[in-house]
Formats: structure tokens, C-alpha cells, sequence
């Protein structure tokens, strides 16, 4: 059995397991044009047809065409354009 | 126009960087927010931030960063490039002035509810009130120009000037005009003016002196204007309608030779244009011919949809020359018949020619017409009678 961490439990024991974590990225997907990522790190990859995002314990990529970053700050990190897909890459602890 | 996407002050700028990657995130982490970020190569990106966060990234320029700055896109740059633009900067300051000046302005004028008085003659009296191309919109809706306007026009009963955005409505109100009755002064009787069998007599007033079928004498009395009342007599104006069938006999002459107009076919257009009391001659000369010729002049205005017209006409000369030569005349080309029945229509009160008689030939050089007609026609005229003023001399 996978061991969660202690914040994980600490939230659904106080049920708040719909809230996103500190640290805990979140992505947003507005139709197949936008996508809004918070809580994250570098950008791994970029091209138009694939931008990849790193984040906590892993990496998002983003799949389409005429893809670009429209906005980059500390907080959220919006990419635009005619996206076709979002993968979540996880790493192994 | 990207301006208008850019909410404040924006710069874009260039950033070379041996991991692009990681010198982003270092400064999207120092909190400076980047926009419309581009990657062009692995070592160079493009991007926008604010004109602020410009000063803190170039403070923070790291070994082996390099930044550089592009271009500026803020409203004051994109207003300093306006202004290389000096054409586009004078068209839009005129529409500007345009947009605030012409809703002042009476620009088109209408005129409403008459039915006999032409528009033209109340868009003069307007024009004279000051209700004109260009006239102030607050000048318009004074009482004084209602009561100019009803002075001007006395035709008017009631008058009225509002506007509807540029446009001037005079709302007009007509009053019936009573004919004043005829005063019947003296006593009149109706005589005939010429010798004839009458063919039909109405009396409306006086006493009738003729029947249908009588042959009466120029000068007879045919409606007397006194009435025998048995102790009295009664004098008035005599009325009525008398018709015969009377005589005439016409001869006419027109001469057998006579000059006729001859064009060169030389023509010429000249052009003006007036502007007000200014007239502006697209021609040199005076305009006038040395030789004879024949001048039309056509005016056209320039008139705006509602019929008020602007003062700017052109004005357009034709002139073609001409000569005369001898020429004989036709009996065709004499026209005779129709000038004698012309005439004699002319001669008449009332009536028409019922048969006619005519002879045409060649007399001395002329071409005569030699013709009888019989007529119907109206033969009764007023006469005045004398001592009808009680002893005043009429």
C-alpha cells in the first residue's frame, strides 16, 4: 500500500480533499486554447507543438499547434494556442 | 492596433541566456511577470514585462545573461510614433473638431404642412430669418424667427421652427385667404360688340333684351342693365352670356422673300462658377463675339435633398455662331392659315371658328391670304351707361 504524505491525510481527515495543496500543482483547461498551471517550475521544453512544463515530483506537458507562453510569473504560467492534449508525467519517489 | 492590448507601460526584451530555462524561472521567481513569452533558439527568448520590472531584471543581470532591450510599447511611444504620421494626426484632430462642431450646425432644412405655398418661397423668407445652411442651432429655435417668418409670409397662419439634429423643420400652418367681393358700382348694360344671329343668351343680371335666332346690330343693347319695375326703374350692372354666329373676313400678307438664319456649326461652351456673390470665369475674355451669335445660358444650383439650395451655381455658356442668306418662302413655310386662325382665336372673348374660306396666292412679291370664317363666338360687351351716377360724371 502507497504511504501518503502527511499533508494529503491531514486534509482528508479535515476534508478539505478538494482544495489544492501548498506546493500541489493545478492545472486549468479553458475549451482546447488555454491552459493555466499553477504551483510551477521551469520550462523544460518549448516548441510549438509541445511546451513541458516541470513541476512538483514530475512534469506537464502540453500538446498542440501554434503553441506559446503568454504569461509567465511566479504564480501561474498560462499557455495559448490550439491544444490537442495534457499529459501529466509523474516521477517514481 | 497592439497598443490597445498592452494595458500599461510594456517594453519587450530580448534575454541570451546559456539555460534560457532556468534564467526564467530565477525571474519569474524574483516576482517580475513576463508576457508573450518566444522562444527563437536554445539560447534566446523573447518576452514582455513591464516598464518597471525592466529596471529590476537589468539591476539583476547575471554572468553570462544578456539581456537587451527591443522596442517600447507603451501609449506615449505609440502616440511619438503618431506623430511622424502627420497626416493621419491632422484628418483625425479635423474629424474631432467636425464631430464637436457640426451637431451645432443646421445643415439640412425642411418645411412641412404647406399645401399652396411653395417650399421654395418659405425656404427664402427662412434664409432671410437666419434658418439657412450653416446657422446656429440655438438661433433657429427663437421665438423672433417665428415671428419673422409669419411677417414675411402673410399667407401663414401659424408657424413653427424646430430641429431634429441637423435638420431644420419649419412647420408651417396656411390660412384661407378671402377674396374680397366685387363692389357693383354703376349701371351697366351688355351691347354687341359686332353683327350677328345669336345662338344662345343667358342673363344673370339685368334686364334680357335679345332671343335665340335674332340678328342683331353692333352697338344693340342686349342685356339692359335698367329694369322697368312698373313706378320705378331699377338700375345695375348687366351679366350674362350672349353667343352668335357672326362674320369674319381676314387677309393676311407675308412676304415672299426673307432672310434666313444660317449656322457655321461653330460652338462653343463656356464655363462659370459662381460662389455666392463671386463669380469665377473658367475662360478668358470678356465672352462676348466679334460675330453673331446665338447665347444659351443655363444655371444649374447646387441644391441640397430637402430643396434648400447652397449658394454655389455653374453656370453654363453655349454660344453658336450664325450668318443670314436670302431665302424664298413656301406657302407651307408662311404658316398663314394657322397665324389668321391664331388671330382671329385672339380677337375673340370666347368662341371658336366653325368654317372658314380660304384663298392663298402671290401678290407684288407677297403671299396673301384672303379668307372668310364664320364664327360662334361672344359679341356681348359692358357699355357704361351715362348719368348712371345720379348726375356725377362717370
Amino acid at each position: 500500500m502507497v504511504k501518503k504524505p502527511w499533508l494529503e491525510r491531514l486534509s482528508e481527515m479535515a476534508q478539505l480533499s478538494d482544495e489544492p495543496l501548498p506546493g500541489v500543482p493545478l492545472v486549468e483547461i479553458v475549451g482546447n486554447c488555454r491552459v493555466l498551471i499553477e504551483g510551477h517550475g521551469r520550462i523544460t521544453q518549448y516548441s510549438c507543438q509541445e511546451i513541458c512544463v516541470k513541476v512538483r515530483r514530475g512534469s506537464i506537458c502540453v500538446k498542440g499547434c501554434a503553441l506559446e507562453v503568454r504569461c509567465m510569473s511566479q504564480q501561474k504560467l498560462i499557455i495559448t494556442g490550439k491544444i490537442s492534449g495534457v499529459e501529466l508525467c509523474q516521477e517514481e519517489r | 492596433m497592439r497598443m490597445w492590448s498592452v494595458p500599461g507601460a510594456m517594453v519587450e526584451v530580448e534575454l541570451i541566456s546559456a539555460n534560457v530555462e532556468e534564467t526564467l524561472e530565477k525571474i519569474t521567481q524574483s516576482g517580475i511577470e513576463l508576457k508573450q513569452i518566444h522562444f527563437l533558439d536554445g539560447l534566446t527568448v523573447r518576452f514582455l514585462l513591464s516598464g518597471r520590472d525592466w529596471g529590476c531584471l537589468q539591476k539583476r543581470q547575471d554572468d553570462g545573461t544578456k539581456v537587451r532591450l527591443l522596442s517600447r510599447h507603451d501609449r506615449y511611444w505609440a502616440f511619438r510614433a503618431l506623430w511622424h504620421r502627420k497626416v493621419l494626426v491632422g484628418g483625425l484632430s479635423l474629424l474631432t473638431l467636425l464631430v464637436l462642431f457640426l451637431p451645432t450646425r443646421v445643415l439640412f432644412v425642411r418645411v412641412d404642412g404647406n399645401v399652396s405655398l411653395p417650399d421654395q418661397k418659405i425656404l427664402e423668407a427662412a434664409a432671410e430669418c437666419g434658418i439657412s445652411f450653416g446657422a446656429s442651432r440655438r438661433q433657429v429655435r427663437s421665438e423672433n424667427m417665428k415671428n419673422k417668418l409669419l411677417q414675411l409670409l402673410p399667407q401663414l397662419r401659424w408657424a413653427g421652427v424646430n430641429t431634429e439634429g441637423c435638420v431644420a423643420v419649419i412647420s408651417v400652418r396656411e390660412g384661407e385667404i378671402l377674396e374680397e367681393p366685387v363692389r357693383q358700382e354703376g349701371v351697366s348694360s351688355i351691347v354687341a360688340e359686332r353683327d350677328g344671329v345669336i345662338l344662345s343668351c343667358i342673363a344673370t343680371r339685368g334686364d334680357l333684351k335679345c332671343i335665340p335666332g335674332q340678328a342683331v346690330q353692333a352697338g344693340e343693347v342686349l342685356i339692359s342693365g335698367y329694369t322697368d319695375c312698373g313706378l320705378t326703374v331699377t338700375g345695375t350692372k348687366a351679366e350674362g352670356e350672349i353667343y352668335a354666329q357672326t362674320s369674319r373676313q381676314l387677309t393676311m400678307f407675308a412676304p415672299e422673300q426673307c432672310l434666313v438664319r444660317c449656322s457655321s456649326g461653330k460652338s462653343t461652351r463656356k464655363f462659370s462658377l459662381i460662389f455666392g456673390k463671386k463669380r469665377i470665369n473658367f475662360y478668358k475674355g470678356s465672352g462676348i463675339w466679334d460675330t453673331s451669335c446665338v447665347k444659351i445660358e443655363s444655371e444649374y444650383h447646387l441644391t441640397l435633398p430637402g430643396g434648400f439650395q447652397l449658394p454655389v451655381t455653374l453656370v453654363m455658356q453655349c454660344m453658336t455662331d450664325w450668318s443670314v442668306a436670302e431665302g424664298t418662302v413656301s406657302q407651307e413655310d408662311a404658316f398663314l392659315c394657322d397665324a389668321a386662325a391664331r388671330y382671329l382665336q385672339r380677337t375673340m372673348v370666347a368662341g371658336s371658328i366653325q368654317s372658314s374660306d380660304q384663298q392663298l396666292y402671290r401678290s407684288d412679291g407677297c403671299l396673301v391670304l384672303a379668307g372668310e370664317y364664320a364664327c360662334c363666338e361672344m359679341i356681348g360687351i359692358s357699355q357704361q351707361e351715362i348719368g348712371a351716377y345720379n348726375g356725377k360724371t362717370s
